[in-house]
């Protein structure tokens, strides 16, 4: 059983918003859920798709719980199968020792994109938009934002 | 899971916008480029340094001023400050879910100069007794992590894995579960309440 939602409309738009964050990385996980919220409100779709891309090489954006047990333990994970202190080939070239970080995202992901319901997004109980910014400096992090729909 | 005795409220984040929140809309107010937001990033530190009483508010003040080259003095930068830190009053009323079983604590990492001129504004005392603060600058650490997290089992004389944080610092909260310390991410007071109730803190109706 699941609900159905049909739509039929000449009328499609397509609203992009860049947002800087404050971070200074290290595993640095920042939820972002409100602020998505907000901007598919701002945006005045009803129903489509939005899409959040994070724009770095460093680190990711996911959907899950931002429970305190979850993140030490996604860190333990990342920090078993991507160690922060290992001789990365990336570093060979001396320009900088992130390699961990690269890793990382890699095996995450940079953007997720969630559908538009009745103005929002349906997202589980438990769900939430969290950035993991792994970088190993304080830096400004920039995602996009991209709604598409009527 | 051992059951909790002690819940420890992290002031600034919780009860009121992040110190990074507050500084952010504090001293950017009007002046929102892309340089000066970097240079903000890397005043965590130097806010800690304040909240543990290692430097004072107008050294704080001070540094921030230096660094961003703002056309803000000093004592516009507390007086911004000060404003910025408005109650959120949503908390309260997840409190006050909580049975009298359980004792409260309130970590206090704003300077006693800022405390003192916010807490009436916050309502605090009316949920925190005197006894039941515990004030960073007053505990002589050096360090938040891991100096505090040793401190406060300590301090409230309870078995570590008795003592529940409550603290929006992902970072600092990953610092206190891999110390032992069992911690919550506050994100917002519904959250919150969730959290309690999964955790059987409080009930469900």
């Amino acid at each position: 059983m699941g609900s159905n939602w049909k739509g039929k409309s000449d009328i499609t738009m397509v609203i992009s918003k860049q947002i800087t964050l404050q971070s200074d990385g290290h595993f640095n996980v920042i939820n972002i859920t409100d602020i998505v919220r907000d901007f598919i409100q701002s945006s005045g779709i009803r129903h489509g798709q939005v899409l959040i891309f994070f724009q770095h090489t460093t680190g990711a954006v996911i959907i899950g719980e931002h429970e305190a047990g979850i993140m030490a333990d996604l860190q333990e994970l990342l920090e078993r199968i991507t160690p922060t202190d290992y001789e990365y080939k990336h570093h060979i070239r001396k320009v900088d020792f992130n390699g961990h970080a690269h890793l990382r995202a890699a095996l995450m992901q940079t953007s997720v994109t969630l559908p538009v319901i009745d103005g929002k997004m349906p997202l589980g109980r438990v769900q939430e938009i969290l950035v993991i910014d792994d970088q190993v400096d304080q830096a400004p992090r920039s995602l996009i934002f991209q709604i598409i729909g009527e | 899971m051992t059951e909790a005795q002690a819940i420890l409220f992290w002031l600034s984040g919780v009860f009121t916008p992040s110190n990074s929140d507050v500084l952010f809309n504090a001293v950017l107010k009007g002046d929102r480029s892309f340089n000066n937001l970097s240079t903000l990033i890397g005043f965590q530190e130097l806010y800690d340094q304040l909240s543990l009483g290692l430097i004072n508010d107008l050294e704080y003040c001070q540094t921030i001023y230096d660094e961003t080259h703002l056309i803000i003095k000093p004592e516009t930068i507390t007086e911004r400050i000060l404003t910025s830190i408005t109650p959120n009053k949503s908390i309260y009323e997840i409190i006050n879910l909580l049975p009298e079983n359980y004792q409260l604590w309130l970590i206090v990492d704003y300077p006693d100069t800022w405390f003192n001129k916010i807490s009436e504004r916050l309502e605090i005392h009316q949920s925190f007794p005197m006894e039941r603060m515990i004030v960073l600058s007053k505990c002589g650490l050096s360090n938040i992590s891991p100096d505090l997290f040793e401190y406060l089992p300590n301090h409230i004389n309870l078995p570590i894995d008795r003592c529940l944080l409550v603290d929006n610092n992902t970072k600092r909260v990953l610092k206190a579960i891999n110390y032992g310390l069992p911690s919550i991410i506050y994100v917002n007071a519904q959250r919150l309440k969730r959290e309690f109730i999964l955790r059987k803190l409080i009930s469900k109706s």
